[in-house]
């Protein structure tokens, strides 16, 4: 992992002295990853913010090769002043909170989460879990008035017993998945914190399966391959959200300083065999217990980056109402399933 | 197969792609008889409630294909029957009523699909109908706790009885293999056994030729009945009654047809 330090890279603004705290200055943890690339975009262009603080375990420069980034835009922006923080550090709750204090945020972005399940389950679980705790501990002690943290609709879980439609107010039921297991932990932290701090506007959006995103996201790599796994007998009904439509709701609910958690998806939905035909994949339908047990043999060798568990999101309903974030902020989805399914067919990851 | 599904997975082209097929099987198979589909709105929310037997659910799938049909006063509705968890998660079975219009019966989903205006169908016997011996063939079972009463109540919509005879004979259900559920657990909840299932092996899955009747009733304001949705006895008493109402139609309809086969 980087460096524990935390480093000025732009700005010479004096540190020593503790800035007044506003809202005009938005601290983003996660700020190198894939929505906090494009969150920073937003706050770029918003002349009601006056800086922008880049927390992240990556410097910025170095970003994952492929990814379509403007690395070098952002990291010249005038507006932006970047902290190497590494949220599984102990301490860094303690680093980040001067941050918070010495740049004088009163606004925080949490988005330092894995955008996909990786092998490496010891540092997802120390990122997302511990790592959300650092942060909250940081908000806490730093005072902050506005928090906004990422989850995933897929903590849920997807189950036979699910309604057709899960609202916010439905438990998280994630699947025996240490990366769905974690992200709901963090979800949940995030909460308690907001029941604990009424003082801070803390909202949680959960954000839907995304697509099309980067080639290493789950969705996106499952269904660029020619051949997709399905289950004999099941085709549930899928949402899919497009990066550009969680970015605007992202933004939207932090500037309505929204509260509580909201599921952020796309529009309309399709079944499973639906999505495949019009992607032109071939599907494999398997048996539902032949293909847990081979995706549990699978994932275990490490031949693949789908945990076994998630077979159950292709069997069981697990469709979000998004109706809380539409009335609250006034998001509706600019991308409906269709139109992202031509975009994934379209685009060259697809091929 | 490739129209726009609904929200609820209904896929109106799938029972268009059906409908030659469905006639043939209502009107030379089964031979149904519809009395008083005009008593089914036109548009806006209803309940109906009909009563549920058979090793399968064909009452479903004839009262989707015969309500969505015309009939004097009556210009045909693809109403969205409420069925019971092991249907609706079974294979195949579950996905294929799932883009025919049932949803899994749960009062989340029935409030949605009201709200949306739907027409509901809902068999309060549950698993207890679906489940229970050909020995007890047109004896309706135990109304569950009223919770269709509740919902009519809440969400202020009508209920409309419907009297269904034929779903037995069609399927009937002569025993149940419990032991094999440990097998079968992510299939159904038993295994049925009928006259031809599953000794036929899956050609017994095939429907008897048995006559059909159902008899729609008068719509009942369960508002007017239950003015308190926490009213447990209010509410137990208007399920009682549409239940006891059940039970007469039905049996009026069996004395009627005469023979179940011919």
């Amino acid at each position: 992992m980087a460096t524990r330090t935390s480093t000025k890279k732009t700005q010479p603004r004096s540190r020593t002295a503790k800035a007044v705290a506003t809202h005009r200055v938005v601290a983003v943890t996660g700020a190198f990853g894939f929505f906090g690339r494009r969150v920073l975009a937003r706050l770029e262009e918003d002349p009601e913010i006056d800086r922008v603080v880049a927390v992240d375990v990556r410097s910025g420069l170095h970003l994952d090769p492929g990814e379509e980034s403007d690395a070098s835009v952002i990291t010249r922006h005038p507006k932006l002043s970047a902290h190497t923080l590494d949220l599984t550090a102990p301490g860094s709750d303690r680093e980040l909170a001067d941050i918070l204090v010495n740049e004088g945020a009163q606004s925080l972005l949490h988005l330092a989460f894995l955008s996909t399940p990786t092998h490496h389950m010891e540092m997802a679980h120390e990122l997302e879990t511990i790592g959300t705790h650092y942060v909250l501990n940081a908000a806490s002690a730093a005072g902050i008035s506005r928090l906004l943290s990422i989850s995933s609709t897929m903590c849920y879980g997807a189950r036979p017993d699910n309604p057709a439609f899960l609202t916010e107010d439905h438990p998280l039921r994630p699947p025996p998945s240490r990366s769905l297991r974690d992200k709901a932990d963090a979800d949940d932290q995030v909460r308690r914190f907001a029941a604990e701090h009424p003082e801070v506007a803390v909202a949680v959006a959960r954000l839907g399966a995304l697509l099309p995103s980067a080639r290493d996201h789950f969705w996106t790599r499952l269904l660029s391959r020619p051949v997709v796994p399905a289950v004999l007998g099941y085709d549930p009904l899928l949402q899919f959200l497009h990066p550009d439509d969680g970015v605007a709701a992202l933004w939207g609910l932090w500037r309505a300083a929204a509260r509580g958690p909201f599921n952020v998806i796309g529009a309309s939905q399709l079944p499973l065999s639906h999505v495949l035909t019009r992607l032109k994949k071939i599907p494999v339908y398997l048996p539902a217990r032949l293909g847990q047990s081979l995706a549990a043999a699978l994932w275990s060798a490490q031949l693949v980056e789908m945990p076994q568990h998630f077979f159950g999101f292709l069997r069981w309903p697990w469709l979000c109402d998004d109706a809380r974030i539409r009335s609250t902020t006034g998001f509706t989805p600019q991308y409906d399933i269709k139109t992202v399914l031509n975009i994934l067919a379209t685009s060259k990851e697809a091929a | 197969m490739s129209g726009d599904v609904d929200a609820f997975g209904k896929d109106p082209a799938v029972l268009e792609a059906l409908r030659p097929r469905l006639d043939v099987l209502l009107d030379s198979w089964f031979r149904v008889i519809v009395e008083g589909a005009a008593h089914v709105p036109a548009d806006g929310r209803v309940i109906l409630v009909a009563n549920h037997g058979g090793a399968l659910p064909w009452d479903a799938l004839v009262l989707i294909a015969a309500l969505s049909r015309s009939a004097p006063g009556f210009s045909g509705r693809q109403v969205r029957p409420l069925v019971e968890d092991a249907v609706m998660t079974a294979p195949f079975l579950g996905t294929f009523l799932n883009r025919l219009g049932c949803v899994r019966a749960s009062q989340d989903n029935a409030t949605r699909l009201l709200n949306q205006g739907e027409a509901c169908l809902v068999f309060p016997e549950g698993e207890q109908g679906l489940g229970k011996n050909y020995r007890r063939r047109h004896q309706l079972q135990r109304f569950g706790r009223g919770g269709f009463v509740r919902l009519a109540v809440r969400t202020h919509t009508p209920l409309v009885p419907v009297a269904v005879v034929g779903a037995e004979d069609t399927a009937p259900l002569l025993g149940r293999i419990d032991a094999f559920s440990s097998f079968f657990a992510d299939l159904l909840p038993w295994l049925p056994v009928t006259p031809t299932f599953p000794f036929l092996g899956p050609l017994g899955l095939l429907p008897l030729p048995a006559r059909w009747r159902i008899r729609i009733g008068a719509p009942v304001d369960a508002n007017e009945r239950v003015k308190d949705e926490t009213d447990a006895v209010a509410i137990n008493a208007l399920a009682t009654s549409v239940r006891d109402r059940l039970q007469r139609d039905v049996s009026d309809l069996v004395e009627q047809r005469g023979g179940a086969f011919f």
